[in-house]
């Protein structure tokens, strides 16, 4: 796994070496597409939102300096273009419509987490992306600041804000935890 | 929020959202989205100047791949190509790639969709010889693994000159550094060479010395050279030293197939032919094969393995632990040349039976990883990984793992090309085989044989 963008693997990338891309975004593939699931909660536009935040990366390998961690660069970019996802608008127009019931009582876990990841839906954009790279990716706080580009503390209060306002989901759910 | 209520408010919002995975595809999607030729970089600057040179480019490689397919099979592939895919026969629940090397291509395959992204290929064979290529680092090396150091930032290789008339047999070992592309000599010598590969503290090479002095040119010593310290390379052994080979027929020992693993290196003494050798052709009794391991840290010799009379053995490969993977053919005898136009060798010589094959544990013991039954489970090329030990076979692909060999994918011919008769060969001129030339029996695999080329990654 390419940790750090090494100087050569970029400038075979940047000459279209598929081998050398694969080895610098491959090996974090997965978690991107978790980021894209946990941002977008479909299935298909997080493989989407994956498949052109890697086009958008290849196009900007050549701001990409020797020794850059790959993982932050990469699910920056993932994260900016699930920004970009979510501000489409036939994904409001099919998502939102789509958001359906509350669905106390039922006893299906996947089920009885809708309301849940509906709030989630709700979140400010910069407070969605705190939580599921801390609770769902089980990013460090430092790591979470380095995708977002704001500090540690920053980061921990919009986690703060997140948990606060989907206090009432999270205790609902405990009722039939 | 205490830590209590982060971890109660963690496991909610997982559990809301639930363990999901990608398509298995997904990575093979993803690398294969960008354009072929390299681009990156100023693009995201000059949209409008990209996107012109990309319609361009789009009409050049369409341009290019209809003069390109006139001329040669219509499932050849250009540098970084999805050309289609493996047919699973094994519902895989990992990912990875799985560097391979066909003929003229070298490709991987993404697992466990098994998609073929062809990196590679040459339009024909080259003049030079290829030893073979693997896949570490994100690029292709075009050496054997044992020669790419752990690092895959160098790899080692050996020269010999011999036919100058009055001067002795001379090698010389040189490392080539990737990056830079500068080859730095590390040791000369006057004798016989050949590269094991990269170890405990430098790179190991077999030396017969040359000269007409004691012992020389009897023997077969492994040497380390010292790349850290540019030191010059020392013989590291046999110890105690080994004599001459008892007769022409038996092979001396860290000569072919040596590999090492760990601390250790693995060779095998071929056992020799007993006479009489038939004078037209015929049986012939052989010794018992042996797997003798070195160890690198003083230079002593074990023998761990000794194959049954008559059979045929070698080291198929190492596991990700350093254990040898050894493959027994069950030849029940060598076969003399014949020595008249026409006489055909035995059926079972020309299509021999599936091998054996093991892993070697311990001295003498061994962990039977195929019996040699089933006649499509004929691996020539082993790789060790976290994931278990993967084997190829003519037309498919297979996967040894907690305690089980499986068949993990067909190989479809039309993803890789075959060999075909040199230019100006044709069926008239071409060598036919004799009219008792025997059938392949039912079942022998006769697939596109790929190498495996580095650990699925």
């Amino acid at each position: 796994m390419a940790d750090v963008a090494a100087a050569e693997l970029v400038d075979q990338a940047k000459a279209g070496d598929r081998g050398a891309f694969d080895a610098l975004v491959g090996p974090v593939i997965d978690p991107a597409f978790r980021l894209a699931f946990g941002m977008l909660h479909d299935r298909e536009a997080a493989e989407d939102a994956v498949q052109e935040a890697a086009f958008r990366a290849w196009r900007s390998l050549g701001n990409l300096r020797p020794g850059t961690e790959m993982r932050p660069w990469f699910l920056a970019i993932v994260a900016n273009q699930c920004r970009s996802t979510l501000r489409g608008r036939w994904h409001k127009v099919l998502k939102l419509s789509g958001l359906g019931t509350p669905s106390q009582g039922v006893e299906d876990p996947v089920v009885r987490g809708a309301d849940l990841r509906r709030a989630i839906r709700q979140l400010k954009h910069d407070q969605r992306l705190a939580l599921v790279l801390h609770f769902y990716l089980d990013l460090s706080l430092e790591e979470v600041a380095a995708i977002t580009r704001a500090p540690v503390g920053t980061v921990k209060s919009r986690i703060h804000r997140a948990v606060v306002r989907l206090r009432p989901q999270l205790e609902a759910e405990e009722v039939f935890g | 929020m205490n830590s209590e209520e982060e971890r109660a408010a963690r496991a909610r919002v997982r559990e809301a959202l639930g363990v999901v995975e990608p398509h298995p595809g997904l990575r093979s999607r993803v690398i294969a989205s960008p354009p072929a030729e390299g681009r990156g970089g100023g693009a995201s600057r000059r949209p409008w100047v990209a996107g012109g040179i990309a319609v361009l480019l789009a009409l050049t490689v369409v341009a290019g791949l209809m003069l390109f397919r006139r001329g040669s099979p219509a499932h050849s592939a250009t540098s970084g190509q999805l050309v289609g895919s493996l047919n699973m026969t094994t519902q895989l629940e990992f990912r990875c790639m799985l560097p391979v090397q066909g003929y003229l291509a070298e490709a991987r395959i993404s697992l466990p969709d098994g998609a073929v992204l062809v990196d590679h290929v040459q339009q024909q064979a080259r003049g030079t010889p290829q030893y073979g290529s693997v896949y570490a680092g994100g690029k292709w090396v075009p050496v054997p693994r044992a020669w790419l150091s752990a690092d895959s930032k160098s790899y080692a290789y050996i020269t010999n000159t011999t036919g100058v008339p009055g001067q002795l047999q001379t090698a010389a070992l040189y490392v080539h550094d990737i990056a830079l592309g500068t080859d730095r000599k590390l040791w000369s010598g006057a004798g016989f060479t050949q590269l094991i590969g990269w170890g405990p503290g430098g790179v190991y090479f077999m030396f017969q010395p040359a000269g007409e002095g004691k012992g020389a040119g009897d023997r077969t010593e492994v040497w380390v050279a010292d790349l850290a310290t540019r030191s010059a390379a020392h013989r590291v052994g046999p110890n105690p030293p080994q004599p001459a080979p008892a007769s022409e027929a038996d092979s001396p020992i860290f000569q072919f197939g040596t590999r090492i693993a760990g601390s250790y290196a693995w060779s095998l003494k071929i056992g020799s032919a007993r006479p009489p050798i038939p004078a037209g052709g015929g049986n012939v009794a052989r010794n018992p094969s042996q797997v003798i391991r070195m160890d690198l840290n003083d230079g002593s010799l074990s023998t761990w393995f000794t194959a049954a009379e008559g059979t045929s053995l070698s080291i198929a490969g190492t596991d990700s632990q350093g254990h040898p993977i050894l493959t027994v053919m069950p030849t029940k005898r060598l076969v003399a040349p014949p020595n008249s136009p026409g006489q055909v060798p035995p059926a079972d010589v020309i299509y021999p039976p599936s091998p054996r094959v093991l892993m070697l544990t311990g001295p003498n013991q061994t962990v039977e990883i195929a019996d040699g039954s089933n006649s499509e489970f004929r691996p020539s090329s082993v790789i060790g990984d976290r994931h278990g030990i993967w084997f190829n076979s003519p037309g498919s692909l297979w996967l040894y793992r907690q305690g089980g060999l499986t068949k993990v994918a067909d190989i479809p011919a039309s993803l890789f090309r075959q060999p075909t008769p040199p230019p100006g060969a044709t069926s008239r001129n071409a060598a036919t085989p004799p009219p008792n030339f025997p059938p392949s029996p039912p079942g022998f695999p006769t697939g596109v044989l790929l190498a495996l080329a580095g650990p699925c990654t």
